[in-house]
């Protein structure tokens, strides 16, 4: 009967101890998903300027050989082009002091 | 698409689903627009679907964000509840975890509007675009009314040519960038006068050749931040609508490709289906386009500001 009660008496204990503790999990997640958001800022921007790069240097090369009929010249170097400008912009969040 | 569709005598059905569905991303033609306007400096003030839609969405922020803040600060209790409760959660989300941590805490305040802007901006434009408005107004048109589609002088059939994305226009991207464009060099300005910024481009004490190859190569960086920011954004946006869209196709491709209605309804099994996945899907880039938008502003506010070579 005691051992009975004494369930009895756990059992709300528990739950809010439960409650507590998924609180704290979904505390503790959200704070992660911050910490990750503050972290992913400079990659997402180095990664998107590396394809930017690359896609308007190679359309401004494209459209200079429609003007000029000089394809591929054009086309190549400026795919070159942006390779360098993209990965010099991926090297400056990489090598952030 | 279904409410807009227009056959053209003799043609399959494979020859109008890739019109159809271009029509349905992009604006309208600027030589029919919804309501006619003079030009101003030689330029077509006329109101075109995507206009349109930027009038809705700039209405709808103000609205959804203006009137609950007023209402907030007219109590004067300092708890905010309802609306105001969601909108301080998200204000205060973009604060901290966006602006503070990449601008600094000393330009914070001067930067949040402004990236808040775009965030709330770009949400509902985002939003709005999976609201079915001016299909269910052309259903309603066409058989409730019974106007016909030919019916050219129609308001409503005006309004069905173009989707209702207007953040899947790349002008629309490309003025949004433009606004960070020039965010970027006046952040940088404030922060460390307009020579310094402009010396901050580049590494100091290098050797001079360096900075013959260096100068070019980061006037080009500058013109490429705004550029990923308008292609992304536009790209993700009208993407989505065209995979639907194409999904949804596939049942009147199917039924003429058979001969048989039996084989569009078959197929509507699997692309129906697919289509409400996607559409799944898109209400979470919706939210994840506008916050990554806001990201990057802030990231590249924040290069401008917090120098490192």
């Amino acid at each position: 009967m005691k051992h009975h009660l004494s369930r009895k008496l756990q059992t709300p204990v528990l739950i809010i101890i439960m409650i507590d503790d998924q609180d704290n999990f979904l505390g503790k997640s959200l704070q992660q998903f911050q910490r990750f958001v503050r972290q992913a800022g400079p990659a997402a921007a180095a990664s998107y300027t590396l394809l930017a790069a690359i896609i308007l240097l190679g359309g401004v090369g494209y459209i200079i050989d429609q003007y000029f009929d000089s394809s591929p010249t054009g086309l190549l170097i400026g795919l070159g082009l942006g390779l360098v400008i993209g990965f010099y912009e991926l090297a400056k969040s990489v090598f952030k002091k | 698409m279904i409410a807009g569709g227009e056959k053209a005598p003799g043609s399959s059905v494979m020859d109008q689903v890739g019109d159809n569905i271009i029509h349905h991303v992009s604006n309208s033609d600027i030589h029919h627009p919804i309501v006619h306007l003079p030009h101003l400096f030689g330029i077509d003030m006329s109101v075109t679907k995507h206009v349109l839609m930027l009038w809705i969405v700039a209405v709808i922020v103000s609205a959804a964000v203006i009137i609950p803040i007023r209402k907030f600060l007219r109590r004067g209790d300092g708890v905010p509840t309802g609306m105001a409760n969601a909108i301080e959660s998200v204000v205060k989300f973009i604060r901290d975890s966006i602006v503070e941590p990449n601008v600094g805490s000393k330009w914070v305040n001067t930067w949040t509007p402004l990236i808040l802007t775009f965030f709330f901006f770009i949400l509902f434009a985002n939003g709005i675009g999976m609201v079915p408005i001016f299909d269910v107004l052309g259903a309603f048109n066409r058989f409730v009314l019974g106007v016909p589609y030919a019916d050219q002088d129609n308001f409503i059939n005006h309004l069905l040519h173009g989707g209702v994305t207007a953040t899947g226009n790349f002008n629309v991207t490309a003025a949004l960038a433009t606004i960070t464009f020039f965010t970027i060099i006046v952040a940088g300005t404030k922060a460390h006068g307009f020579i310094q910024h402009w010396k901050n481009l580049v590494p100091h004490g290098l050797a001079w050749p360096v900075y013959i190859i260096l100068i070019p190569i980061e006037i080009m960086g500058l013109f490429v931040k705004p550029f990923a920011l308008t292609m992304r954004l536009a790209a993700n946006m009208t993407g989505g609508h065209i995979a639907l869209l194409a999904l949804l196709s596939l049942m009147a491709i199917f039924a003429e490709m058979f001969h048989s209605a039996v084989a569009g309804i078959g197929v509507a099994f699997l692309s129906v289906p697919m289509a409400a996945a996607i559409a799944g899907l898109e209400i979470i880039v919706v939210m994840v386009q506008a916050y990554v938008f806001t990201l990057l502003t802030a990231v590249f506010v924040g290069m401008s500001i917090n120098v490192h070579h």
